[in-house]
């Protein structure tokens, strides 16, 4: 890190990134705000948000390849070189799952699962905490920040598993949510991922600074593909038990069991 | 002058007398002649020295006018520049000292603004802010650059109009940690340094100002949200009413038992319509007197009875009793009865509807033990209305969103029991006109407890001019 240079280069670096940085945040910002109905020129603001960060990206390769192959990098520098190129590419990610978002949201029956569009939303929004403050340690070079955003990923996940749940058993009692229920389903997992590589930016973070990758002892995961739960007919349930449960969430009792 | 005479008349005298004295004497006065000139060759830049101390001292008005240079001797001239010297050395420090002093008071303006301020370089780099910003942002703010806090796509961009265009620029941005805020920001070029004296590297290039409008924007939505969720409720019973019109005017014209049938549900939509906007009307009215605390005493025991009496057609035909535990001896309370009524048929009539059929209603009154942390004045006596049912109870994450306008744990039950989704907010305005607090507590599928503290009535508060 002693070439005179690198501190110069890195500066030029860090402040692309968190130019594109600040763009996938206002596209997050957007598309949760479309999720809250509350624009309706959330897919053009996307658009234009996404042409920048792509631009951006593509800067960002080209100053990190340039420099590597005409400059003798450290060992510091070339783990700052490959991880600057890593991040770069996980937010051009985030904000491509960002846009989805806005753009589903276009389709979504307000008036249908309201509680679950509201759970959505605030997973929604500790994405967006998240990803700002994983932004704000790569711009402070703050590993303690990193990692405890990169534990935090642990929530985002957990939200997702019940999230996943509750839709599922959604659409099995109402045969008329299955469209809102699949829209809400991608949307959720477009933010899990979102989550995730937030989390993989604040292990780039660490890795450039000290060299050393995060220790996986996380036990929270995407546990929803082995959710076996069958989906209650139609049939069965299209008689709620209204008049028996007024305050109750809308779940038949075996689905709260589990 | 007067040496060069002595000088002279010592070459005259010695030539008088042409013997070994003589001698003596003319060396003597030649010696003395040219030590003369030579001091004085020596003494003259002194003199010019002694000169511009002189001048520079009357300029610096430590000296009236000038006295003659041959008044002074050597002495009292190095007096004079030493003085002169030290008179300067004070007049730099005083001059140094009233700059601090000015650069102090001009932090202190900055740190006692409330708004956060950050002073920037050209590169957005934060070279100084106040406090207000410290505490938005973090103590270590400074020496950061604004990208480590802030990288709102249209805040930099504004940033760097205003360097360029060296004009001012507002912009509005969102902040998501550590909660969500929404700022209105100021960037105005600073083009006097000012803020940079006193070995600091960088110059000060812009002044950025934040004003939190997180409340203005909220209270908007608030009031949009609120406009929508009225329409919607007044728009779907007036459908309805709508098509049943158009149904007995057309196909249903000689159709008797559906004349009947329609009519009915016609009038029970109207009815909702109608209570709807008596809610409305009430909630405004109670909206506007709300800054008021009513000043009358109220008897507890008497409130409780005469809802039994209201509402006792209602309990019947769900088979349920309600039992009256008023404590004995019970101060009354500071309120207004009408409103009061109001607050206990909504509750009452909520207990009604969604407690189970034959279970009964209890209505405890007490001398608050403790109050509750939302109430106003913690110190004060306040009487516990509660008002406990056995119903199927509601779940923990409603709760804190029961008492918001249209908010309804199930939509559809409430309607079909005739629940316009306001009688919480009344209740809610109602007590905080009282000054009081509304505790709710409750278990699924055992019951619920709806709690209103309010206020004692003191009649000392009136008379010893609180």
């Amino acid at each position: 890190m002693s070439h005179p240079l690198s501190e110069k280069k890195q500066r030029e670096i860090l402040q692309l990134l968190a130019e594109m940085g600040g763009q996938v945040e206002a596209e997050l910002s957007v598309a949760l705000d479309a999720l809250a109905r509350r624009n309706d020129d959330a897919m053009e603001r996307t658009l234009v948000a996404d042409r920048k960060v792509d631009q951006i990206d593509r800067r960002i390769n080209e100053i990190c390849l340039d420099y590597a192959a005409h400059y003798q990098p450290s060992e510091q520098d070339l783990r700052g070189i490959f991880a600057f190129m890593k991040i770069s590419l996980y937010l051009e990610r985030i904000g491509d799952y960002a846009k989805n978002i806005a753009a589903r949201s276009e389709s979504l029956d307000y008036a249908r699962m309201t509680s679950l569009i509201s759970s959505l939303q605030r997973m929604g929004q500790l994405t967006l905490k998240s990803l700002s403050k994983v932004l704000n340690a790569a711009m402070d070079r703050d590993i303690k920040l990193a990692q405890k955003v990169w534990k935090a990923d642990a929530d985002i996940d957990a939200l997702y598993n019940t999230l996943f749940a509750d839709i599922m058993a959604g659409m099995g009692q109402r045969p008329m949510d299955v469209t809102n229920g699949m829209h809400l389903l991608f949307m959720a997992r477009n933010m899990e991922r979102i989550g995730d590589h937030i989390s993989n930016i604040a292990e780039m973070l660490h890795y450039w600074i000290t060299g050393t990758r995060f220790e996986d002892t996380r036990s929270v995961y995407d546990n929803t593909s082995s959710l076996t739960q069958p989906l209650i007919s139609g049939a069965e349930s299209a008689n709620t038990n209204i008049n028996d449960n007024p305050f109750a969430p809308n779940l038949p009792e075996t689905q709260k069991a589990s | 002058m007067g040496l060069f005479l002595f000088f002279l008349y010592g070459l005259l005298f010695a030539d008088s007398c042409s013997n070994g004295l003589g001698a003596c004497w003319q060396v003597f006065t030649l010696v003395l002649g040219l030590l003369g000139t030579v001091s004085l060759y020596l003494l003259r830049p002194w003199l010019k020295v002694r000169e511009k101390i002189l001048t520079l001292a009357v300029d610096l008005k430590l000296l009236d006018k000038m006295p003659k240079a041959k008044d002074l001797s050597l002495s009292e001239t190095a007096e004079s520049v030493v003085f002169t010297l030290s008179q300067l050395q004070d007049n730099i420090r005083s001059a140094t000292d009233t700059m601090l002093d000015l650069q102090q008071s001009q932090t202190d303006l900055l740190e006692s603004l409330p708004e956060p301020v950050m002073v920037l370089d050209a590169d957005l780099y934060i070279l100084r802010t106040n406090d207000s910003a410290r505490t938005l942002f973090g103590e270590t703010v400074v020496s950061k650059n604004l990208t480590a806090i802030l990288r709102d796509p249209e805040l930099l961009e504004a940033c760097h109009n205003s360097l360029r265009k060296n004009d001012e620029e507002s912009i509005e941005f969102k902040l998501s940690t550590p909660v969500e805020q929404v700022f209105q920001a100021r960037i105005k070029p600073l083009p006097h340094r000012g803020f940079t004296v006193l070995n600091e590297h960088n110059k000060s290039a812009l002044l950025l100002t934040l004003n939190d409008i997180t409340a203005i924007v909220r209270s908007e939505q608030m009031r949009a949200d609120f406009v929508a969720n009225v329409s919607h409720e007044m728009r779907t019973p007036l459908a309805s009413l709508i098509g049943f019109i158009e149904t007995l005017l057309g196909p249903a014209r000689n159709d008797m038992a559906a004349k009947e049938n329609f009519l009915r549900i016609m009038e029970q939509q109207a009815k909702n319509m109608s209570r709807l906007v008596e809610d409305l009307l009430s909630l405004s009215r109670i909206e506007m007197r709300e800054h008021t605390q009513p000043d009358d005493p109220v008897e507890v025991e008497a409130l409780l009875n005469n809802i039994a009496v209201a509402l006792q057609l209602q309990l019947k035909e769900k088979s349920m009793r309600l039992i009256i535990d008023c404590a004995e001896d019970l101060p009354p309370v500071r309120g207004t009865d009408d409103e009061l009524m109001q607050v206990l048929a909504n509750l009452v009539t909520n207990a009604i509807r969604y407690g189970r059929g034959g279970t009964p209603i209890t209505l405890r009154a007490r001398l608050a033990a403790e109050n509750p942390p939302q109430f106003p004045h913690p110190e004060a006596r306040a009487i516990a209305i509660s008002v406990i049912d056995q119903g199927i109870g509601i779940a923990a994450h409603h709760i804190p969103r029961l008492t918001e306008r249209f908010y309804r744990v199930d939509k559809a039950r409430s309607r079909e029991v005739g629940g316009t989704g306001l009688g919480l907010a009344i209740v809610k305005h109602i007590i905080n006109r009282h000054r009081g607090a509304l505790v709710i507590e409750s278990t699924e599928n055992v019951g619920s407890n709806f709690t209103v503290y309010i206020p004692a009535y003191e009649p000392e508060e009136f008379f010893a001019g609180t």
